[in-house]
């Protein structure tokens, strides 16, 4: 497997011009980095992104399994399960919602528009940076900062919603190695910081198969990890699933 | 935490052993070194404390519009701390800056995100450190770009014209220890791109003190000029003394700088004669006519002008308000109230009628004050900096508020001793001698330190020959040993002979003998020894300073205005240390410049400063420290900063200091003047650098160094470091973080030049003890500091060439047998990676209930013994092994813990024998349901099926509790009850209760039963169902069937076990 995706990864950037890193702009860093994901048509392309795996928290070895799934159009939902008991949060493009069963419930509660910010950025299944203009985002290039020990290329993005993501990407294969999200919750900033990893091709695009989150500048030892095993795209998804539950 | 019960609370030990396959260590590393990724994959872990905080040189803050106040506090030594709640939480924002040093802090008023620091604290004590220049931010401090102003050392202040964000003036009261042109007042127009400078003193010692603009018209400043110097031996503020010349004065500009009038008692009635010392200048801001200086001169005081500095008159000349003035020089005036003043001083001090009087307010504060911030929407609120912290106020000053969360603190010195964990001890600059522990369940609060002395703090030790007592030192060499039980201390400082005046400095230096734990050291400028916990002393030395009678003049020390306080003292003994390879090898740094060795114990004393060349003369030292691993070997590190020269120096000596090696310059890449150097105790090639700038550590002898930047160490003052040997951990004294701990330094010391030549290859950790952590801490709030815990598992490093980015990196643990047990997900950084592992089996699969059983989240911690850990990556494999101790500390042995693991991997078998059981039930029902649906279904066949469905879901509600609604139910039922001793199984690793596992022998039992009425209702129920359903035209309800897919939660278990080679529910017995 690996060498299949290092080989696909090392051929595309082969063909990439090479471009002195100093000199980037960032559109010129936007425009490697969407080639190096597999390209803006492969991303447009994309119709859904089904990713399974697990859940590891630090310092502790609960089971917890977990699925991610984004829909072009549609929505986002992230389900947790462990103990047969279901943790989802979704959101279809207009409403955001959970359940969370932890305490012996499990109808849906709806998310306040703050809480929703992190899954409306996930439902840009294109990556916010694809055609950010389009989507009222704008950018700037804070020049190169380590990443454990990478000098990463660090791009600020301005969303449109006024809140902002730091991206950090890698100089040599120009995949995002780690964000920062920066959202306001009831007034107040938020941070989280997110490293991604183990990237492999799936449906001509490359996505991270690992994502570590914590709170800004906390180790990897600290940070909660996602651990996807399997990833699926295009596949077909019922629309329904991302909307608040109906009681019947 | 609300659910969190014991087993899920408990946090497992220290790391463990990994013996290195696939990369052979051996020999010295290799001479080109290491870079800071490589090595700051080690991690560090900083444990404060905010307890004693350390001292603030800068606050600015601002009232936002939605009523939250954004608060930005720069620490002496310790960087920009942002708080956007008003201080309950704080980051620290200048982390990645190559200084830490603050002097001022300024919000852009008119932008909001736009921030000002200067760095290069102003409040010139001997111990100040320096900064580079001037920063801005636009974006409230996530991102800084210097702006020039590269030679300032210190900034004291930075004014912004409220209308134009481009017109910034820098305060620059410039280098403490040498001449200098880089200082006076300076003018960007273009928001920092070109500075001017717009007024300057009239000699190479005279910078800038004090600046206010008047809020009507930008182009009009007052600024104060201040004629300063330090050296090592003396300070003057103002000339060399109350009569002597200084380039001190008062000036005004109405032209924006580019005209000055000096104004003096001469031209301005009421000011005083000079010569002057510090000064400070404010216009009070609700009125700008009224403007208040504090003078320093041979008659200090406050004074007072109302009609825009034409004329003066003398206020306030109280102690308080004059007390240090090179320390105390800041006036504030509440921006709603021209008569309400705040001086910072020892003590807070404040008028509400124009100066005339002073009351102090400071109240429960640290004291020595260097800061104020009044909140101009409500000037209730009132924050103020001091060399203990940050304090709040809601009441205008007259109780205040601790931030216990600034962990600033400003260490000299560290050791440890030998508990299990270990205790940290430290002394700091204005906050005493403190004992830590370096671990503590649920972390390490404030509270787990111990206040052990008082006064300035510096060497402290615990007493090696009994852990009830430490030894700890307040300035100037005053040594108590500390009875711990009773916190009674005795002072055993040794005493002066006949007309005969002993020099302690500042930070008199104390050593433990390394070979006898009775043996203690303490140099004035003679060397005493003790070996009786200091009821006698021997004099072991001649004065082994210059002794040179011109840098002995301390009482004349201060300028203007005496200040002895002994941070001047010079000619003494600064650093001791006695050979861990040879008791009568005792060497000796000065402050003075003298490096002494004797080998016969103190009998025969040689001076070895002659012999280190391209040394200039009467250079610091630092530290000398005594090899480890070969006698004859020694180690020095020279501090000249005290003559402006900021650049490391160390030197080596391998034949008892007849030749030495200069290993430490900053052709190396080292920035900051040197405070300390190690020899790694367990390898030699192995050393460790502590610089005015941070850490640097070099595994080639010191022919190269990188700089440790892991867990965004900052590059901050290292001032001393000290090993856990037994643990193998470095614990770092920085002056102004407080204390990090890097944990095992073992992969360090296994980087080889095979290690960095591989791609990949594990590298060795110490040995893995499964420690036994207990429940600790309670909440305390978001505003208050927590130290970090070593990481709870077992730690397995490894080594990359580059950052892992495409394709899996597999990490596995592997039992005795050679099964894989765990997988891991793996550390991707360039350099050493750490990762951890719980050594917990996996958690047993517990069925699906209305809420979450606790304990059965997790798995019992598997047997002490020999795993194997094994990296995949690019297809290649790697392995290493993996030796599990029981903790050191545990009062069973590992017969009791095969016992305790029997007993819960049995009630771990139970939930699983459960789970089958509950989900058959489920499932079952479903498909009776499914059928009860049916169209056409006779009157009969409907009854079998409700009856079906309803005793199904019976027998399985006998199971699990199923109240829903998110209540505390105190529903309990076998899963309930299996939870709770299955809990106390797993959260004790000693030999299990016999009555616990009589209670699951019990619940065994009543899941047998429950098993049993199970098949006799399948056996009973089921068929005359299915039969009526087949004579209906109607599928058959299959037992197996049910058992394999019937449960509604199958989906979830399929996808909770897809990662498993086993079939998630088809299994009929426990896995595990």
């Amino acid at each position: 497997m690996f060498n299949r995706f290092a080989l696909a990864a090392a051929a595309l950037l082969a063909l990439l011009p090479a471009i002195p890193a100093h000199a980037l702009d960032a559109d010129q860093l936007i425009t490697r980095h969407i080639e190096a994901r597999g390209g803006a048509e492969a991303l447009r392309a994309l119709k859904s992104l089904h990713r399974k795996g697990h859940l590891i928290i630090p310092g502790a070895n609960f089971d917890i399994s977990a699925s991610t799934l984004v829909v072009r159009g549609s929505g986002v939902r992230a389900e947790f399960a462990f103990q047969g008991l279901n943790f989802i949060n979704a959101f279809d493009g207009k409403d955001a919602w959970k359940v969370d069963p932890s305490e012996g419930r499990k109808d849906p509660e709806r998310m306040s528009a703050d809480e929703a910010k992190s899954l409306l950025l996930q439902s840009d299944i294109d990556s916010p940076l694809l055609d950010y203009r389009g989507k009222g985002h704008s950018v700037e290039y804070l020049g190169l900062d380590d990443v454990d020990g990478t000098p990463a290329h660090k791009l600020r993005l301005h969303l449109k919603s006024g809140d902002e993501v730091v991206y950090y990407i890698d100089p040599d294969t120009f995949m995002i190695i780690r964000d920062v999200q920066k959202q306001l919750v009831r007034g107040a900033e938020q941070e989280t910081e997110t490293d991604y990893g183990e990237y492999e091709k799936i449906g001509g695009v490359f996505v991270p198969m690992t994502e570590d989150s914590g709170p800004k500048n906390s180790d990897s030892s600290q940070k909660q990890q996602l651990v996807f095993d399997t990833a699926e795209v295009n596949m077909a998804a019922d629309p329904a699933q991302f909307a608040f539950p109906v009681r019947k | 935490m609300s659910g969190f019960n014991r087993a899920q609370g408990r946090r497992i030990g220290l790391p463990g052993a990994l013996a290195v396959l696939a990369i052979a260590a051996a020999g010295s590393a290799a001479a080109d070194g290491i870079d800071a990724a490589t090595i700051s994959g080690l991690g560090a872990r900083n444990i404060g404390s905010a307890q004693m905080s350390g001292r603030i040189a800068a606050i600015a803050a601002r009232q936002e519009s939605d009523g939250k106040v954004t608060l930005f506090v720069g620490a002496a030594s310790g960087g920009v701390w942002r708080s956007y709640d008003g201080g309950t939480t704080f980051q620290p924002v200048f982390d990645k800056q190559p200084v830490q040093s603050i002097g001022a802090i300024t919000l852009d008023p008119s932008t909001a995100k736009t921030v000002w620091v200067g760095t290069g604290e102003s409040w010139t004590r001997n111990s100040a450190s320096v900064g580079n220049g001037i920063y801005r931010s636009t974006d409230s401090g996530d991102t800084w770009q210097n702006m020039g102003l590269p030679n300032s050392e210190r900034i004291n202040a930075i004014v912004i014209d409220p209308k134009d964000s481009n017109t910034v003036y820098a305060c620059v009261p410039g280098a403490l220890w040498s001449d200098s042109a880089d200082r006076g007042l300076y003018k960007t127009s273009d928001g920092g791109k070109s500075w001017s400078q717009v007024l300057k003193g009239t000699n190479l010692s005279t910078g800038c003190s004090g600046l206010t603009m008047d809020p009507r018209n930008p182009q009009r400043l007052f600024a104060g000029l201040w004629d300063f110097r330090r050296k090592g031996w003396s300070f003057r503020s103002g000339g060399d003394g109350p009569k002597a010349t200084s380039g001190s004065g008062l000036f005004l500009t109405e032209d924006g700088g580019k005209t000055w009038k000096q104004l003096d008692a001469k031209n301005s009635a009421g000011l005083p004669p000079a010569p002057w010392g510090r000064l400070d200048v404010e216009i009070a801001p609700s009125s700008p006519d009224i403007v208040y200086a504090v003078i320093e001169g041979v008659k200090s005081g406050l004074f007072r002008s109302a009609d825009g500095g034409k004329t003066w008159e003398a206020r306030d000349a109280s102690q308080r308000m004059v007390w240090r003035p090179f320390y105390f020089s800041k006036l504030i005036v509440d921006p709603t109230n021209a008569e309400r003043i705040f001086k910072p001083n020892l003590r807070l001090i404040a008028s509400e009628d124009g100066g005339k009087s002073f009351a102090v307010i400071s109240g429960g504060t640290h004291g020595d004050h260097h800061d104020v911030w009044v909140n101009p929407k409500n000037p209730k609120h009132v924050i103020t900096g001091d060399d203990g912290g940050l304090w709040i106020s809601h009441d205008g000053g007259n109780k205040w508020w601790k931030a216990n969360n600034l962990p600033v603190s400003q260490f000299y010195h560290v050791s440890v001793d030998d508990k299990d964990p270990y205790q940290v001890y430290g002394g700091l600059q204005d906050n005493s001698s403190w004992a830590g522990d370096s671990s503590y369940p649920g972390g390490i609060s404030n509270s787990r330190w111990e206040n052990l002395y008082g006064g300035d703090g510096f060497y402290t030790f615990a007493d090696p020959s009994d852990s009830n007592f430490a030894y700890a030192e307040a300035q100037g060499g005053h040594i108590g040993r500390i009875d711990r039980r009773m916190m009674l201390q005795r002072d055993i400082q040794p005493t002066a002979n006949y007309k005969e005046k002993l020099r302690w400095n500042w930070n008199t230096p104390i050593a433990l003998s390394p070979t006898n734990r009775n043996s203690l050291y303490i140099g004035s400028q003679f060397l005493f020894l003790s070996h009786d916990h200091g009821q006698s002393w021997a004099r072991i030395s001649p004065d082994l300073t210059t002794n040179d009678p011109n840098k002995q003049k301390q009482e004349e020390s201060g300028g203007i205005t005496v200040d002895n306080s002994s941070a001047e003292m010079h000619t003494t003994i600064y650093s001791i240390a006695e050979s861990p390879r040879d008791e009568k090898q005792i060497w000796v740094g000065t402050d003075d410049g003298n490096v002494q060795l004797t080998r016969d114990g103190g009998t025969h004393w040689s001076n070895l400063t002659p012999n280190i060349k391209g040394l200039p003369a009467a250079s610091w030292v630092s530290s000398v420290t005594a090899s480890p691993s070969a006698a004859g070997t020694g180690y020095a590190t020279f501090d000249r900063h005290t003559y402006g020269d900021m650049d490391p120096w160390a030197y080596r000596t391998t034949d008892y200091g007849k030749t030495w090696t200069r290993i430490v310059a900053p052709t190396q890449g080292i920035r900051g003047y040197a405070h300390i150097l190690r020899e790694d105790p367990a390898a030699a090639n192995v050393l460790y650098l502590g610089t005015e700038f941070g850490l640097w550590i070099s595994i080639d002898s010191g022919a190269s160094w990188a700089a440790f930047t892991g867990s965004n160490f900052p590059a901050v003052a290292v001032r001393d470091l000290a090993f856990q040997q037994r643990d193998g951990d470095l614990v770092i004294a920085t002056h102004g973080r407080g204390i990090w701990i890097i944990d095992d330094l073992s992969a360090l010391r296994a980087l080889t030049p095979a290690v960095l030549a591989s791609e990949v290859g594990f590298l060795p950790s110490r040995p893995a003890q499964q420690r036994l952590d207990g429940n600790g801490g309670w909440p305390e709030g978001d505003a208050s500091f927590l130290g970090e815990n070593p990481a709870p598992g077992a730690v397995i490093n490894y080594y990359q060439k580059t950052r892992h980015v495409f394709g899996r990196l597999k990490l596995e643990i592997l039992d005795a047998s050679g099964k894989v047990i765990d997988s891991l997900p793996a550390s991707k950084r360039k350099g050493i990676n750490r990762v951890v592992w719980s050594m917990q089996a996996s958690p047993p699969r517990v069925p699906t209930a209305a809420q979450p059983a606790n304990a059965g989240r997790q798995g019992p911690r598997l047997l002490p013994g020999d795993y194997t850990v094994r990296l995949t990556k690019a297809g290649k494999q790697y392995e290493a092994p993996l030796h599990i101790t029981l903790d050191r500390r545990a009062n069973f042995n590992i017969e009791d813990r095969k016992l305790q693991l029997a007993a819960a991997m049995r009630a771990h078998a139970l939930f699983g024998r459960m789970t089958d059981l509950a989900d058959r039930l489920a499932g079952l029902k479903a498909m009776g349901e499914a059928r009860q649906g049916a169209s056409g279904l006779s009157k009969g066949t409907q009854a079998l099926a409700d009856k079906f469905v309803t005793q199904a879901d019976v027998l399985r509600k006998e199971i699990v509790a199923t109240k829903e609604g998110g209540a505390i139910t105190g529903e309990e039922r076998l899963r309930e009850h299996l939870d709770e001793v299955y809990g106390a199984l797993i959260s004790y690793e000693g030999r299990p209760g016999n009555y616990q596992e009589a209670r699951v022998a019990a619940l065994e039992r009543e899941l047998g039963e429950l098993e049993t009425r199970t098949k006799a209702f399948i056996d009973k129920d089921l068929p005359p169902l299915n039969d009526a359903l087949k004579r209906e035209h109607q599928e058959p309800i299959a037992a197996l069937a049910a058992q394999q897919l019937g449960s509604q939660y199958a989906a979830i278990e399929a996808l909770r076990h897809s990662r498993e080679a086993d079939s998630a529910v088809a299994v009929a017995t426990e896995r595990d």
